[in-house]
């Protein structure tokens, strides 16, 4: 049996979010599994793999056990403490000295042969971690961090020239990511894109495609609440099909209520009775939403590759893309779905008035693409079986 | 006649409206006095009271308001009256005690009307005008109108059912104003934003140079109501027909990242700039190398910067959001263009750009003389005293 590596999976919470979460019980399936980071709640995790050294958000807990681990690092590694404290004095302000003291301590106390950074802005605080201690690194390419981040602050854009070319392997969730962050440095022969699995749940309720014999046109969208999803151009797009006699009703999963902007856009077109809101549903609750719709529309202007496109995908419903992110990746223009320009309101209303139109043959064939294509591609097992891989290359 | 003002703060020096107002109030023979949240040093045009803070420490605050209660013992008779009218209208006894120690400083106040400057800005202080023996006139501007009630549906009913008289900055204001509940007996007057002519008597020669880039620029918060995310795909599709401009957005706000973001995506990073804020004189100096001034709002109250734009000779096209077709006559004066739609926004720019010097100077022309004729400080200054009186 291959010796059995210690993965440090960080994203500086524990727990993390749902997909990252599924990594590390996948990799834990082979590896140990350290978890640094900020804990925000009690996590308990079935395997004996996964060890939790966590940095406590309470201040006072943090004061103390911050400086039981000085003393502990200072016995097992007295050079590594010192090395560590000049860097940290790198930070202007002493709490933020502090703060980052407290967060790296744990991870050069248990120093792992792999430190996977799943957001790439974190490079910039934890990329010594490589370059001072040899810590072997791999960085993930998920989205914002490399599509928006370094056009809005432009010190992360100088930040990944400087420490890109440190970093042992680099992860992506697309093939256009990985090109979008390939400006940065010459990583092509470092990368390697795996796709984020679909939950196998989602895959079990597919039914072969059924057009309904009504004439509303029921949309949904799912997403927080934020200017990168791009729901007022959805929300345009909802206006003009409604002036034009189409009978449509397009629910929001996710924000709770609309923010201010799009509660004046609703009131200002008069669209506000064919909206609704609906809040953060857990993931059986979104499986059985997404079963009473007609047709799932993305009308992001930035994303990774968008989970609740492959699992609309999954289950069966037919979708609408912006061309945003690796979006093309998935969605295939009439194959496996409509892909739209982003921020282009006229170019949603002609994807929906297309899939009305679509005979329900075209339809439950498109569906079936779409669905066999994301199990393909986006499985569980295989998906754990690159990233165990993808380790193994990197500590040889 | 003492006439009390409302505001969040003094006004600044950029914010011409209340300025010329109260400078205009004050060379008639007025009293004005403004009535504040938070004091700002140096506004010395009049006399400023600041309403008492609310300490986050409890003992600091008991102390405060005993303080307070202390001074009121001195207005007895209003401070009765004033919880009196609270009680009646319903308001919780907690809300009461509150509003109380809120409104300290105009229960005070010795004055004939209580003018809220802001319409968000009477919430609270409804009863405070009829407690004092003064008349209550609120001003229903932008957000007022538009969003705050979206938001809390009939908040305003207590400030429609006290108020004396109700001013509105556009006709677009009024019927906002109606439609949120404002009574059909309550007497009303519409008075525009003004410039101060004096600085727009430079009379400039413009004329588009072709063999350069088109100077287009727009003043606006970086806020979603501005619709710039709008103008800059409209301008994206004028760059893809090789249009050379370059783009300049005055103002600072929230929606930086979102738009920054989108010049980013649209490819308009060589051709669009956030200037940030500026003085009101050096936004002068911009609007002197204008070529085109693009206000394409979801909506505007009425929107000072597009007068201001028309007076330095800019031609200015503006969306049908909220007040702006009454800034701007649609084909006289400058274009109006339906909201929410870039294509035709962009269409109506590349019309623009197409015609000839000759018809662009006469709008030009025409806009400058409408703004400078009809919306003078000293029309507005009448129509305040007109509004008082």
């Amino acid at each position: 049996m291959k010796k059995q590596l210690k993965i440090a999976i960080f994203s500086g919470n524990i727990p993390s979010t749902s997909f990252i979460e599924r990594l590390i019980n996948g990799v834990a399936e082979h590896h140990k599994v350290f978890l640094f980071g900020i804990q925000k709640k009690s996590v308990k995790y079935s395997s004996k793999n996964i060890r939790v050294y966590a940095t406590p958000n309470s201040k006072w807990v943090n004061v103390l056990v911050t400086s039981f681990r000085i003393l502990h690092l200072f016995f097992k590694q007295p050079k590594a403490l010192f090395r560590l404290l000049e860097e940290v004095k790198s930070e202007k302000i002493r709490y933020s000295r502090f703060i980052k003291l407290s967060r790296c301590l744990p991870i050069l106390l248990h120093k792992p042969d792999i430190l996977h950074l799943q957001w790439a802005k974190d490079i910039a605080a934890y990329g010594f971690l490589k370059t001072r201690f040899n810590i072997p690194l791999v960085v993930s390419f998920r989205g914002a961090h490399i599509n928006y981040t370094p056009v809005v602050e432009p010190k992360f854009a100088s930040v990944y020239k400087e420490l890109f070319p440190c970093v042992d392997a680099f992860h992506g969730v697309s093939h256009t990511i990985v090109k979008k962050a390939s400006q940065y440095d010459d990583i092509l022969s470092r990368s390697i894109v795996i796709y984020s699995p679909t939950p196998r749940f989602f895959f079990n309720t597919y039914k072969p495609y059924q057009k309904p014999k009504r004439k509303l046109i029921r949309v949904v969208s799912v997403g927080r609440n934020h200017w990168k999803k791009g729901y007022q151009y959805a929300i345009d797009a909802l206006h003009q099909l409604r002036v034009k006699g189409f009978d449509v009703q397009y629910t929001l999963i996710g924000p709770e209520r609309p923010t201010e902007a799009l509660l004046f856009q609703m009131h200002q077109l008069n669209v506000l009775e064919a909206i609704s809101f609906k809040s953060q549903l857990t993931q059986q609750e979104l499986l059985e939403a997404l079963q009473h719709q007609d047709v799932l529309l993305l009308p992001s202007l930035g994303e990774g590759i968008a989970n609740v496109v492959l699992e609309a995908m999954a289950v069966g419903l037919p979708v609408i893309s912006t061309d945003c992110g690796g979006m093309a990746e998935v969605v295939k223009h009439k194959e496996t779905g409509w892909l739209v320009p982003m921020r282009d309101a006229k170019a949603i209303e002609a994807a929906i008035i297309d899939f009305d139109n679509t005979p329900e043959d075209k339809l439950k064939s498109m569906v079936s693409n779409a669905h066999e294509f994301v199990k393909r591609e986006f499985d569980y097992a295989n998906n754990i079986k690159k990233f165990i891989e993808l380790y193994n290359t990197v500590v040889k | 006649m003492k006439i009390g003002i409302v505001l969040a703060q003094p006004p600044s020096y950029s914010e011409t409206f209340f300025n010329s107002k109260i400078k205009g109030l004050l060379e008639h023979g007025y009293t004005v006095e403004l009535y504040v949240r938070e004091k700002s040093s140096g506004y010395k045009n009049c006399k400023v009271f600041t309403a008492p803070k609310v300490s986050k420490n409890r003992i600091i605050q008991l102390f405060k308001t005993v303080f307070v209660l202390l001074v009121l013992l001195f207005s007895l008779k209003r401070l009765l009256r004033f919880i009196r009218l609270e009680k009646s209208a319903g308001r919780l006894r907690a809300q009461i005690f509150k509003n109380v120690y809120t409104n300290s400083h105009l229960l005070r106040a010795n004055i004939d009307w209580l003018h809220f400057g802001f319409t968000t800005m009477a919430l609270q202080s409804e009863h405070v005008a009829k407690s004092i023996g003064a008349k209550m006139a609120v001003s229903c501007r932008g957000y007022d109108m538009d969003v705050y009630p979206l938001k809390t549906p009939n908040s305003y009913d207590l400030v429609w059912k006290n108020v004396d008289k109700v001013h509105t900055i556009s006709k677009y204001m009024l019927a906002k104003a109606n439609a949120n509940g404002m009574l059909d007996a309550t007497k009303t007057m519409i008075i525009t934003p003004a410039i101060n002519t004096a600085r727009f008597e430079k009379d400039i020669e413009k004329q588009i140079d072709e063999t350069k880039p088109i100077q287009i620029t727009t003043i606006a918060r970086l806020h979603w109501i501005k619709g710039l995310d709008y103008t800059l795909r409209a301008l994206a599709l004028l760059k893809s027909k090789d249009i050379k401009f370059k783009y300049q957005i005055i103002g600072t706000g929230t929606e930086y990242e979102a738009l920054r973001f989108a010049i980013h995506e649209l490819g308009l990073e060589d051709s669009v700039s956030f200037v940030g804020e500026l003085s009101h004189h050096k936004t002068l100096q911009q609007l002197e190398s204008t070529d085109l001034y693009i206000q394409y709002s979801q909506s505007e109250g009425f929107c000072n910067a597009v007068l201001e734009a028309q007076a330095m000779h800019c031609l200015c096209i503006v969306s049908d959001g909220g007040a702006l077709p009454e800034n701007v006559l649609d084909n006289e004066t400058g274009w109006v263009v339906p909201k929410r739609d870039s294509k035709a926004l962009a269409e109506t720019i590349f019309r623009v750009l197409n015609r000839d010097a000759l018809a662009l100077k006469a709008i030009r022309t025409k806009a400058r003389k409408r703004v400078l004729t009809d919306f003078t400080i000293k029309h507005q200054i009448q129509s305040f005293i007109d509004f008082y009186e």
